[in-house]
C-alpha cells in the first residue's frame, strides 16, 4: 500500500512552485457549533451504549456540538491539500482527523473535466453534505443514509473523477480504490440506523449497544466499540459512481460500494465485514428556489464463517430512502422538510441475535445565515422505530421520540 | 375610444421611417421572457465599427462571475478583477478564445484581449459553480435582453442580412438562432421563441 501511495504521489506534478501557499487567510477555516437541545424518549446511542436513534435523547440542555478546523494548503496551480480536524464531545473528548487528502484538478483543455483525490475521504454518496468541510446545508441532521456514511464509511484511498459536458447534457464517472473501512457495517447491524451529525475520524471509537442477550453476549471478542477506519484483511475495497445531468433541471447518480472485505478476518477486537451497497440519488429543481432531493440505499453486510445452513454469523440486508423538499429565499434562508424510511433484515439467527429493524423519521429545518460568520439553525426531528433487540435492554421494541435543536454556528 | 386609438396607431405606423428599427421579443417555450439573450444583425454588405464603449469588465464577486453575459467587440480588452476574498483561476477552452488566467487573489485583476468573434464560455478551476459567457461580436447592430426579453435594434441599413439570436442555454446549435432578414424600410416586430435548457446545479464539492 505504501508503494501505491508513493506512486500516486509521483503522479501529482509540480508539488512545489511559485503558487505554493501553505498558510494564509484563505487556507484556514474553522467553526464552532453550540446548541440548545430539547428531546424526549430513549437515551442516545452515544451514551451508555444505548439504542437511541438520535444524537441527544431524554435531555434538555445547552452544549458544544462540534469544533472543526480545516487547512487547505495550495502546493501548485492544480494541487491542493485538505485536512479537517474535528472535535466531537461525544467521542470521548477526542479530537481527530476527519478527511485528509491531496486533490488534483488540472485546468480543463476541453469539455472533459478531470480530478483526483488521494487520502482519507468520504466516497461521493451523500447529496446532503454540500457545505464547506463536508457539512449539511439543508438540515442540521443528515438522513439515516448519510448519517451512516458520516460515521461508518470513511476510507483511505485514491479516487479519479471524470466529467464530460456535451451541448445538451453532462455525464460523469468516478472510480475509487481504498483501504480501511473493513469494520463498516458493525454499527449498522448491532445498533441499526440512526440520525445524527457526528462525523467519524481516523481514531474514532463508536460505542456499540450492549444487552443481556444478543451480539454482546455471543461475540465476546468484539470490542464494545467499532473503529470505522480500521484495516483488517489487507484487501482493497472499491467504489464506482455514475452521474448524469440532462438538459432539464434534474441530476441523477448511482454508486456501487464494496469493502471487498474478508468476512472471516479478525484483528484486535474488530471483525472484518464484507459490506456492499448501491446508492441511487436524484435532485430535481422545479424552480431556482426549490429543490427536491432523494436517495435510496440498498445493501448487505456480513461477517463470520459460512455455516452449514449457508449463513454467516451476521448476514443482514439494509435499506433506506428519503425524500426531501427544500426552499431557499433570496436572502439564503432555507426551509426544508424530509421524510425517510429505514429498515434492516437479519438472515443469520434472529432468535438469539436479532438485528431486524424498521423505522421512519420526519425532519423540519430552518437554516438562516445571519452574516459571514454566523448561522442560526432550527430543527425538529421525529423518529419512530421498531427494533426487537431493545428487549435485550429491557425496553419496549417500539420507540418514538422527537428532538428539537437550536444551533448556532460561529465560523471563520 | 378603441377605434380612435387604432386609427392613431395606424397613422403613426404610416409615418415615413428614415432608418429601420427592429423590435425583437424573445420568450422561452412556456412564454416567459428570456434575459441575457444577445441579438445581432449582420448586414451582408458588412458593418460599421462596433460602438460598445469600454471598459469591458468581467468581475468575480460573491463566488460568481458578473455579469453573466458580457458583450464586447472583437479586439476588445476585457479586465477580470477579483473582488472576492478568495483566489480564482479563470479559464476557457472555447475555440473562439482558449486561455487561462493563473490563480490570483482578491483585489487583483488580469486583462485579456478577445480578437475573434464568437462565444467564450468561462469558468473557474477552483469553483466549478462559477460560469459566465463573453459574446464577442463584429457588427454595430446588437442588443442584449433584460428581464422583459425585448430589445430594439436601431438604424438597420437597407439590404439583406442575418439576424442572430444567441443565448448560452439555447438548445439551438451553438446557442444561435439565425433568421435571414431583408430590410427595405420599416420592419415588423419579430417574436422569437427559444428552447432554453435549464440544467440542475452541479452538486458534489468532492
Amino acid at each position: 500500500m505504501k508503494r501505491l501511495l508513493f506512486a500516486c504521489l509521483c503522479l501529482f506534478p509540480g508539488l512545489a512552485n511559485a503558487q505554493t501557499t501553505l498558510f494564509s487567510a484563505e487556507t484556514l477555516k474553522g467553526w464552532v457549533n453550540v446548541r440548545a437541545v430539547a428531546t424526549n424518549g430513549e437515551t442516545s446511542w452515544l451514551h451508555e451504549r444505548a439504542y437511541g436513534k438520535t444524537r441527544y435523547g431524554g435531555e434538555t440542555k445547552g452544549r458544544l456540538a462540534e469544533a472543526a478546523l480545516i487547512w487547505t494548503p495550495r502546493f501548485s496551480e492544480t494541487v491542493t491539500g485538505y485536512i479537517q480536524v474535528v472535535h466531537v464531545p461525544e467521542l470521548g473528548h477526542e479530537t481527530g482527523i476527519n478527511e485528509a487528502y491531496l486533490k488534483w484538478r488540472p485546468v480543463p483543455k476541453s469539455a472533459l473535466r478531470l480530478s483526483a483525490r488521494l487520502g482519507q475521504m468520504y466516497p461521493p454518496v451523500s447529496m446532503e453534505h454540500e457545505g464547506v468541510g463536508w457539512t449539511t446545508t439543508h438540515t442540521v441532521t443528515p438522513s439515516a443514509i448519510n448519517s451512516w456514511i458520516a460515521e461508518e464509511v470513511l476510507v483511505q484511498g485514491l479516487e479519479l473523477s471524470l466529467k464530460q459536458s456535451y451541448s445538451q447534457q453532462q455525464v460523469g464517472a468516478t472510480l475509487g480504490v481504498f483501504r480501511g473501512n473493513d469494520t463498516s457495517g458493525t454499527l449498522l447491524s448491532y445498533r441499526g440506523w440512526a440520525l445524527h451529525d457526528i462525523r467519524s475520524t481516523t481514531t474514532a471509537k463508536l460505542p456499540l449497544p450492549r444487552g443481556n442477550a444478543g451480539w454482546s453476549r455471543i461475540f465476546r471478542s468484539q470490542a464494545p466499540f467499532t473503529k470505522p477506519a480500521k484495516e483488517i484483511d489487507d484487501r482493497q475495497g472499491y467504489y464506482a459512481r455514475l452521474d448524469w445531468r440532462p438538459s432539464v433541471p434534474l441530476a441523477l447518480n448511482a454508486t456501487y460500494y464494496n469493502t471487498h472485505g474478508n468476512p472471516t478476518d479478525f484483528d484486535n477486537g474488530q471483525y472484518g465485514w464484507a459490506t456492499r451497497f448501491f446508492n441511487f440519488g436524484a435532485k430535481y429543481e422545479p424552480s431556482a428556489r426549490i429543490e427536491i432531493l432523494s436517495q435510496l440505499m440498498v445493501g448487505n453486510t456480513k461477517w463470520g464463517r459460512m455455516r452449514a445452513d449457508g449463513v454467516r454469523a451476521v448476514d443482514m440486508d439494509f435499506r433506506s430512502a428519503y425524500l426531501m423538499a427544500s426552499h431557499i429565499s433570496p436572502k439564503g434562508r432555507r426551509l426544508t422538510a424530509r421524510f425517510e424510511h429505514f429498515e434492516t433484515e437479519d438472515y443469520s439467527n434472529p432468535l438469539i441475535d436479532n438485528n431486524n429493524e424498521t423505522g421512519q423519521a420526519l425532519t423540519l429545518a430552518w437554516m438562516r445565515p445571519i452574516n459571514a460568520h454566523l448561522d442560526l439553525n432550527l430543527e425538529w426531528l421525529a423518529v419512530s422505530s421498531k427494533r426487537p433487540s431493545r428487549l435485550y435492554q429491557g425496553l419496549d421494541p417500539q420507540s418514538s421520540q422527537s428532538q428539537l435543536q437550536l444551533d448556532l454556528k460561529i465560523k471563520y | 375610444m378603441k377605434t380612435t386609438l387604432t386609427v392613431i396607431g395606424s397613422l403613426l405606423c404610416a409615418t415615413p421611417v428614415v432608418a429601420a428599427d427592429l423590435r425583437v421579443s424573445i420568450t422561452d417555450t412556456s412564454g416567459k421572457p428570456v434575459r441575457d439573450a444577445v441579438v445581432t444583425y449582420e448586414p451582408a454588405a458588412g458593418s460599421a465599427p462596433v460602438g460598445i464603449k469600454a471598459p469591458y469588465v468581467m468581475a468575480q464577486r460573491d463566488m460568481n462571475f458578473t455579469p453573466y453575459v458580457l458583450v464586447v467587440p472583437a479586439g476588445a480588452t476585457v479586465s477580470f478583477p477579483n473582488q472576492d476574498a478568495v483566489s480564482h483561476h479563470v479559464y476557457s477552452f472555447s475555440p473562439a478564445r482558449k486561455f487561462q488566467l493563473p490563480l490570483y487573489g482578491g483585489g487583483l485583476s488580469r486583462s485579456l484581449t478577445f480578437p475573434t468573434a464568437g462565444t467564450v464560455a468561462i469558468g473557474c478551476n477552483i469553483h466549478d459553480s462559477m460560469q459566465a459567457y463573453i459574446r464577442v461580436i463584429d457588427t454595430a447592430f446588437y442588443a442584449q435582453t433584460d428581464d422583459k426579453g425585448v430589445v430594439t435594434l436601431t438604424n438597420l441599413p437597407n439590404g439583406a442580412g442575418d439576424l442572430v439570436i444567441w443565448h448560452p442555454m439555447s438548445s439551438a446549435k451553438g446557442g444561435e438562432t439565425h433568421l435571414p432578414l431583408s430590410v427595405q424600410g420599416p420592419i415588423k416586430p419579430i417574436s422569437v421563441q427559444l428552447k432554453i435548457r435549464r440544467m440542475a446545479h452541479a452538486g458534489g464539492g468532492y
